[in-house]
């Protein structure tokens, strides 16, 4: 079981992740994540409010169909954080290969 | 449920927060049930799929950072009056120190409880150099009476297990008042989450 703090940083990423691809909303945020990322409805909003106030995402509301629309978008903050993850990650990674290497011994 | 009702539910079960943040939450809720209508589910799929009103809003308030529970615990309704604003004021010198004297207290047993475990560590400590103690003597007196380095050295292998299992103990009060903390914290912060009667 992943550690709690671990996975919601890592769920905070891919957030940030999908919104960096194109400008998007809750509702299809959770449909893009939800192959990769079990998250829900309510676990998302509280992230999205999250990464605003931290200033990784910026918010600017549009008309849809006669209503108005929150949409999120990525700030340079944001992509520098994305950036961050990466590089912590392949650090990780070359720590997974060499601990595997020693278990194939 | 349709959306009207969920909307409601979910503004009663926020009632006790400030309203641009009961607006905020329910305007994301509303905007995910519209989008998902757009895209073919009936209000009462939509409202099935966001899961229980219920778990929704006491998650919110228990995520939620005291002050905001706090600020409008003690707002009484339609705001403050000028007269209570005098009062309060007035009533400084008085309500000030008492809650104070209150906060000292409590950090005061607070810091006693780590004491304690400090203490707790210190013991340890000095078992452990015991139990070095006792083994310097073993080698020293096996050149003079084998029977008495034996017993040095039996002293100081139960000084070494004595250590160990007071290490393991104090140990265990630390994780015990952290999760205590933790748990204490939880508590204060859900005397503030008003619950529907």
């Amino acid at each position: 079981m992943l550690d709690a703090q671990m996975k919601r940083g890592l769920i905070e990423v891919c957030v940030l992740s999908a919104v960096s691809r194109e400008d998007s909303h809750g509702y299809k945020i959770v449909k893009d994540l939800s192959p990769f990322v079990a998250i829900s409805e309510s676990t998302l909003y509280p992230i999205l409010r999250r990464l605003e106030n931290s200033g990784s995402l910026s918010v600017y509301s549009v008309e849809h169909n006669g209503r108005l629309r929150k949409i999120y978008r990525i700030t340079p903050a944001g992509r520098e954080q994305i950036g961050q993850f990466l590089q912590d990650w392949s650090e990780i990674a070359a720590m997974y290969d060499f601990i595997k290497g020693g278990v194939e011994e | 449920m349709n959306k009207q009702q969920f909307l409601d539910a979910l503004r009663r079960g926020l009632s006790q927060l400030p309203p641009e943040e009961i607006e905020k939450q329910l305007g994301y809720y509303s905007e995910l049930i519209d989008d998902m209508l757009e895209d073919g589910m009936t209000e009462y799929e939509a409202t099935e799929r966001l899961g229980s009103v219920r778990e929704i809003y006491e998650n919110i308030l228990q995520n939620m950072p005291l002050p905001m529970l706090v600020r409008t615990r003690t707002r009484p309704e339609g705001g403050w009056s000028a007269l209570s604003i005098i009062l309060v004021i007035l009533g400084f010198p008085i309500w000030f120190p008492l809650a104070m004297a209150l906060l000292a207290v409590v950090v005061s047993i607070y810091v006693v409880i780590w004491a304690l475990v400090i203490v707790g560590f210190v013991v340890v400590l000095a078992i452990i150099l015991s139990a070095v103690l006792f083994s310097v003597f073993f080698v020293r007196l096996l050149f003079t009476s084998l029977a008495a380095a034996l017993l040095a050295l039996g002293f100081s292998l139960a000084l070494a297990g004595a250590a160990l299992l007071a290490g393991i103990i104090a140990v265990g009060c630390c994780k015990l008042i952290i999760k205590a903390t933790a748990a204490i914290g939880r508590g204060i912060k859900s005397l503030f989450i008003r619950r529907e009667g």
